[in-house]
């Protein structure tokens, strides 16, 4: 065969293969990210295009847009052991998510409405975990933080590196502080207990038992038994009939021999 | 300066506090995540943790409570469940998580209390009265089970399987066969290919045995028997020679007076065997019974009497009786008390006399005093029967002949299990020893027999019994040349029976 012709094949071959490569690729279902763990009133997630409402075991894929209603909210628990929880009217969406055991690095958008996120320390390697409000982006190391949507950041445990998206000012936030994002200079305010409280309470949304259908069991089927096979469903009773054909009842039929004869 | 103070004070306590309630929250989550995915080792891992940070969490109680019960450590998932109660008497389903988990320890009792308040707090849970209906059930109180059963499936669809068979057997259990026969019909129906529905179409056969005035059954088969022997009642004799038999037997019965507690019948049965090269052996052997049963409760304990009268009469070819052999007339009273679901006592008694036209020396009157307790384990698929019995034989004195006086007390044990594909079991052990107190010869019998049997319902009518038995009959006697009474014995059963 002319080599051109061969090398043209191989091509062709391997071009194929590529093809295949790459569509199964993408025909691969996508793998979640995190579970929801609780959910308040109605919440909703816009999850590869369609819109679903969220419940208790709920898988979160990267991507997903979360959209809570009035006196909603939703609790929201991410492989890398990060846990959100959205308060009401609040609208949320996961722009990147990578976990391996050696790098952490996410990226969240609070568009709307109140959060509090616990972020686990991470020391095996790289970690970059942002959430971003209309206007700054908090980068965590490990810590409980809250963030409003519409300016207020403080923190709970740890501290936080906060930046204005228009590069406006930078700001290292430490623990039992606020700050408010909107203000033109970082003005620093401790995160007193009225605050504090009043977060707590927008983004609480309590855990509970899953739902009765989860974890729904029957006892075993009752078999008809012995005692159902008698007369009147009580054991013990006899059969009417005691069949002497029936090696049931471990009798042997009746048979005949002549009699022994007694010694003279 | 005291603002700083408070400021300071304020820092360190959220710097203490916070992490470990952060820890508790974190671990919680953790917990329910791993559960939600049916990890349940995992999730007790954390909650175990949770716990450490915050004892007092009612929600970690009950999840960990309801982890432990899918791990099915019962006692202590009731530990954490009723901390979760103590701790929050109003949390979510507690209730009914607590109802659960006492139905897995078997204590219906404690069940059926949780399981109350449960629909007190919840009237529309149709679980909850499912299981409220398993726990009535199970304790005997089958009118309030069936109300129970038929409110779980109205409530709850997803129940009506269930909830409708145990319904059925509620009303079985009553003796309401009517409202029984509907139930288990719907679900044979409704379940098709189910266990379910299996076990309901058992019961609608037996509850249309029980209903039927007129009944009958016809069997024939083939036995191979190692060493053909006479056991007509007290008779024992050996003819140390095998032989293929064919058998045969017919029975046809009649119940006049038929109620769900009580029954006056009677019946024909008619049995012959064909020995091959042993004409000599050839029976026919002919019964008619009359009985009479009640149902009743005393004290709340059901118990079940029966009393059962039969006229024996056994002929034979070729034998010095030309033709008839034996008659015998028979009175058995009986009385079964259930104590519980799964336990039962029987007590019975049993007199009998035989007359043998041509062998007067073994006329006589033959008592049976017999106590036994029924066990029903693994929901009825196994039942356990031990017992003891004595039997006291006075016979006639005949002059130069063999005294056959006797007493043999008797234990056995007989099994039987309701195996997978319709296949029944059955197991029997016995050891008895006869000892012939007014022997000259001292005759002194030991008695071994195990018997299995595996049957299988071929068609609607048509059964298959597979059998084996042996028998060890040791004798000790003074009786001069070759004890007569003692042998070995197997048979091989293969018989077709058709009941109708």
């Amino acid at each position: 065969m002319d080599k051109k012709i061969e090398i043209r094949i191989l091509k062709i071959f391997v071009l194929l293969l590529s093809v295949i490569w790459v569509t199964d690729s993408y025909a691969q279902e996508p793998e979640p990210i995190g579970i929801v763990t609780a959910v308040k009133g109605e919440v909703v997630v816009v999850s590869a295009g369609k819109s679903q409402v969220v419940e208790k075991g709920t898988s979160v894929f990267l991507g997903d847009r979360f959209e809570t209603k009035e006196a909603s909210g939703v609790k929201i628990l991410f492989d890398d052991d990060t846990l959100i929880s959205l308060g009401a009217n609040a609208n949320f969406d996961i722009t990147e998510f990578v976990y391996t055991p050696k790098e952490r690095k996410s990226y969240s958008n609070i568009f709307k409405g109140k959060l509090k996120a616990i972020v686990q320390k991470f020391e095996r390697g790289d970690s970059n975990v942002e959430f971003a409000t209309p206007n700054a982006v908090a980068g965590i190391k490990g810590t409980t933080q809250f963030i409003d949507a519409d300016g207020d950041i403080c923190m709970d445990d740890g501290v936080s590196f906060i930046r204005r998206k228009d590069d406006a000012w930078d700001f290292t936030l430490e623990v039992g502080l606020c700050i408010n994002t909107l203000e033109r200079v970082p003005m620093p305010r401790p995160f007193d207990r009225e605050l504090r409280e009043k977060f707590e309470s927008e983004t609480e949304v309590k855990e509970e038992v899953p739902s009765e259908e989860e974890f729904e069991e029957f006892p075993e089927e009752e078999l008809p038994s012995e005692a159902d096979l008698t007369p009147f469903g009580a054991p013990g009773i006899p059969p009417i009939l005691q069949d002497p054909t029936d090696v049931f009842e471990g009798k042997t039929p009746v048979d005949v021999t002549v009699n022994p004869q007694l010694p003279q | 300066m005291r603002y700083r103070l408070r400021f300071l004070i304020f820092l360190i306590v959220c710097a203490i506090s916070q992490p470990v309630l952060a820890d508790f929250e974190l671990n919680l989550n953790k917990g329910l995540a791993l559960y939600l995915k049916k990890d349940y080792q995992g999730a007790v891992k954390f909650l175990e943790q949770a716990l450490v940070e915050n004892p007092n969490s009612a929600v970690a109680n009950q999840i960990l409570g309801l982890s432990l019960l899918k791990l099915k450590k019962y006692p202590e998932s009731i530990t954490y469940l009723e901390k979760a109660k103590s701790l929050d008497p109003k949390i979510k389903r507690i209730y009914l998580d607590l109802g659960t988990a006492y139905l897995k320890i078997e204590d219906y009792n404690k069940a059926q209390v949780e399981l109350m308040e449960a629909i007190r707090q919840e009237p529309d849970s149709g679980l909850a009265y499912y299981y409220l209906g398993y726990a009535q059930y199970k304790l005997g109180n089958h009118k309030d089970a069936a109300a129970s059963f038929d409110k779980a499936y109205k409530l709850d669809p997803d129940l009506t399987l269930q909830s409708r068979f145990y319904a059925g057997l509620s009303h079985y259990k009553m003796s309401n066969y009517e409202r029984a026969k509907e139930e288990f019909a719907f679900v044979g129906e409704f379940g098709a290919g189910t266990d379910t529905a299996v076990a309901a179409l058992q019961y609608l056969d037996i509850i249309t045995s029980l209903t039927k005035r007129y009944y009958g059954g016809v069997s024939t088969g083939f036995q191979y028997d190692t060493n053909v022997a006479v056991e007509a009642e007290d008779v024992d004799i050996v003819s140390d020679k095998s032989a293929p038999r064919a058998v045969f037997f017919f029975n046809i019965g009649f119940n006049p007076y038929l109620k769900p507690d009580a029954v006056l019948g009677g019946n024909y049965s008619f049995y012959m065997n064909f020995n091959k090269d042993l004409e000599d052996f050839n029976i026919q052997d002919h019964r008619i019974n009359l009985y009479g049963v009640k149902k009743t409760t005393l004290g709340g304990t059901p118990v079940s009497f029966f009393l059962d009268y039969f006229y024996d009469i056994v002929l034979i070819d070729g034998t010095p009786a030309s033709h008839l052999f034996s008659q015998s007339h028979s009175v058995s009273p009986q009385a079964a008390f259930q104590w519980t679901p799964y336990t039962s006592t029987v007590i019975s008694y049993e007199f009998i006399y035989n007359n043998f036209k041509d062998f007067p020396e073994r006329d006589a009157a033959n008592n049976n005093f017999t106590i036994a307790e029924v066990f029903s384990i693994c929901n009825g698929r196994l039942l356990l029967k031990p017992g003891f019995n004595f039997e006291v034989n006075s016979a006639k004195d005949v002059a130069n002949t063999f005294n056959f006086d006797y007493v043999a007390p008797e234990g056995f044990l007989e099994a039987l299990a309701s195996l997978p594909f319709g296949i029944t079991t059955f197991f029997e052990f016995h050891y008895y020893r006869q000892d012939y107190y007014n022997d000259d010869f001292n005759r002194v019998d030991d008695q071994i027999g195990v018997g299995v049997v595996v049957s299988k319902r071929l068609y609607k009518l048509l059964y298959l019994d597979l059998g084996y038995d042996h028998i060890s009959n040791l004798s000790d006697t003074d009786f001069p040349g070759p004890n007569p009474f003692e042998y070995d014995r197997d048979i091989f059963s293969v018989t077709l029976t058709a009941k109708f």
